[in-house]
């Protein structure tokens, strides 16, 4: 084996080593937050995970016209999967627009998730949002296509295979 | 009796005196003409057609989380061809991913990655991670329960990758959402980068020729100038399975339009990924999120090494049985492990 092909072996197995060691070394937190669009006066729940128990975290919405704290969560469970859940309200005059909820500890641990807040309306204001259930199934729409549209794709489908196949089997 | 000049030349003649299109003509060899060899071509040819309905959809795609899911059933329901169109870039975008990888497994197999291609060989990988990207993105932009899961598992294999993940996470920018950026990243970014690859990838096969038949004793090197035939036939070729491609994708639109899922809620994992994604399942359900990041991260370095591993100048697959074997226990491996995601229910993975 040649040096060069050495010094490729080990460059390439400290990376891998370098790579699954950052792995094994995870636990960064995560949060969630929903639902992810609220209007302003409206509840949003935030659910931490991957944390360390006991950690306490400080939850700050931050944007661009505003930045308002929430209040702090502490993580609770065993092991490397604690984590917390806590309601919060949206200020009802915060200015829509696009936030990030940020979770902080005094370590400088950190997670965040997007939360776009809307205009307040009066149902937010008089009742908690409710979250939509979370689906895998088909959005259901009517997919038919107007006589035009079949007949011109179509045609476009067609001469575009008939040009297709002349370009392939055309003679040198 | 000498001929006059034509008044009027025909099309074809003014096109080609004005374009310098003799200069297409080049040689190349006869194999260059073959499908697999042209495989490169048609996946060239298929992103012609996915930029052309790319532009056409964002004239009507909302990039916002709170709009984006609402502008897609819009894109389906409301503007003319706007449910063909977007089921004819999304076919396409299946097709040129299949194509984009049986083109990598072409030249892996025909070693057209040796001395003095190495280079190209590298353009090709950053070519594969855009395309993949291309299609990641294009995914979540839909903002459907299958996108926001997506978006959630990108977020999470962010977070792995800490400093070199920073551009994923809803943290660094606080004026614009996260998906309003991987739509920046799907338009702006990643279509400049492939224009840069591609640009590259062209020079190099031009430069270096194409790579030579196959034989027993077939030896990599520079085959520019060679060859029976020319490469305006490879060309006209080229465009010929192009078109093929436009019209497969839209007779697969019509009998299959591209799928719209429910509005995504986060924090759920409901759905499966789409198929080139899939096989990335069980390796998360084994070693969790971070799997995500670090499974294609080796994948993508051990295709980085195999110029670097398979140095003789040898092309015929019988004298690099190792590589060979290695590289299909691999491929087995993730067949395997994606056809297992497919298979198992949704429930089992979040066990």
């Amino acid at each position: 084996m040649t040096n060069a092909r050495k010094g490729a072996l080990i460059l390439a197995s400290s990376l891998v080593l370098a790579i699954v060691s950052e792995v094994r070394a995870h636990g960064e937190p995560v949060i969630v937050v929903e639902p992810a669009v609220v209007a302003a006066g409206g509840e949003v729940t935030v659910t931490g995970s991957e944390m360390e128990p006991g950690e306490t975290f400080t939850i700050v919405l931050d944007g661009t016209a505003a930045s308002v704290s929430l209040g702090e969560a502490t993580a609770a469970g065993e092991g490397q999967e604690a984590g917390f859940v806590v309601e919060y309200a949206i200020p009802a005059d915060l200015p829509p627009g696009s936030y990030i909820l940020r979770a902080t500890t005094e370590e400088g641990e950190t997670a965040a998730a997007d939360l776009t807040i809307t205009a307040p309306t009066e149902a937010a204001a008089d009742e908690p949002v409710t979250v939509q259930e979370p689906s895998g199934e088909l959005h259901v729409l009517d997919r038919g296509k107007s006589l035009p549209e079949v007949a011109g794709a179509s045609i476009v489908a067609l001469i575009a295979a008939v040009l297709g196949f002349r370009l392939i089997l055309a003679r040198e | 009796m000498a001929t006059e000049p034509r008044r009027y030349p025909a099309i074809g003649d003014w096109l080609r005196e004005r374009l310098g299109l003799e200069g297409l003509a080049y040689s190349v060899p006869q194999h260059a003409n073959r499908l697999p060899y042209t495989l490169g071509g048609i996946t060239l040819g298929g992103f012609a057609i996915l930029f052309i309905t790319g532009i056409y959809l964002a004239q009507f795609y909302h990039p916002h989380p709170t709009e984006a899911h609402a502008s897609v059933v819009y894109i389906i329901t409301g503007p003319p061809l706007g449910d063909l169109v977007r089921s004819v870039h999304f076919w396409t975008a299946q097709i040129v991913t299949v194509t984009v990888l049986l083109h990598m497994l072409r030249v892996l197999v025909t070693g057209s990655y040796k001395r003095p291609r190495e280079v190209n060989w590298y353009v090709g990988l950053g070519l594969l991670a855009v395309t993949l990207g291309l299609v990641f993105t294009g995914s979540v932009l839909k903002m459907d329960q299958e996108g926001v899961e997506a978006l959630q598992h990108n977020k999470e294999a962010a977070e792995v990758l800490g400093a070199l993940g920073g551009w994923f996470s809803a943290e660094f920018s606080r004026s614009v959402p996260l998906v309003t950026r991987l739509f920046n990243g799907h338009i702006t970014i990643l279509p400049l980068l492939f224009a840069l690859l591609i640009a590259a990838h062209a020079f190099l096969v031009k430069q270096h020729g194409i790579s030579p038949k196959v034989t027993k004793d077939a030896v990599s090197r520079v085959t520019a100038g060679e060859g029976e035939s020319r490469f305006s036939i490879h060309l006209r070729r080229m465009s010929g399975y192009g078109f093929l491609v436009l019209a497969g994708a839209l007779l697969l639109s019509f009998v299959f339009p591209s799928p719209l899922g429910q509005p995504g809620v986060a924090g759920a994992e409901v759905t499966k990924p789409w198929w080139m994604f899939i096989w990335l399942f069980p390796a998360e359900e084994a070693w969790g999120s971070a799997a995500l990041a670090f499974v294609p991260a080796i994948i993508g370095l051990l295709l980085a090494l195999v110029p670097v591993l398979d140095r003789s100048p040898y092309l015929s697959p019988a004298r690099r049985k190792v590589l060979l074997a290695i590289s299909g226990v691999i491929l087995i491996a993730i067949v395997v492990s994606g056809l297992v995601a497919t298979l198992q229910p949704l429930s089992a993975h979040l066990e």
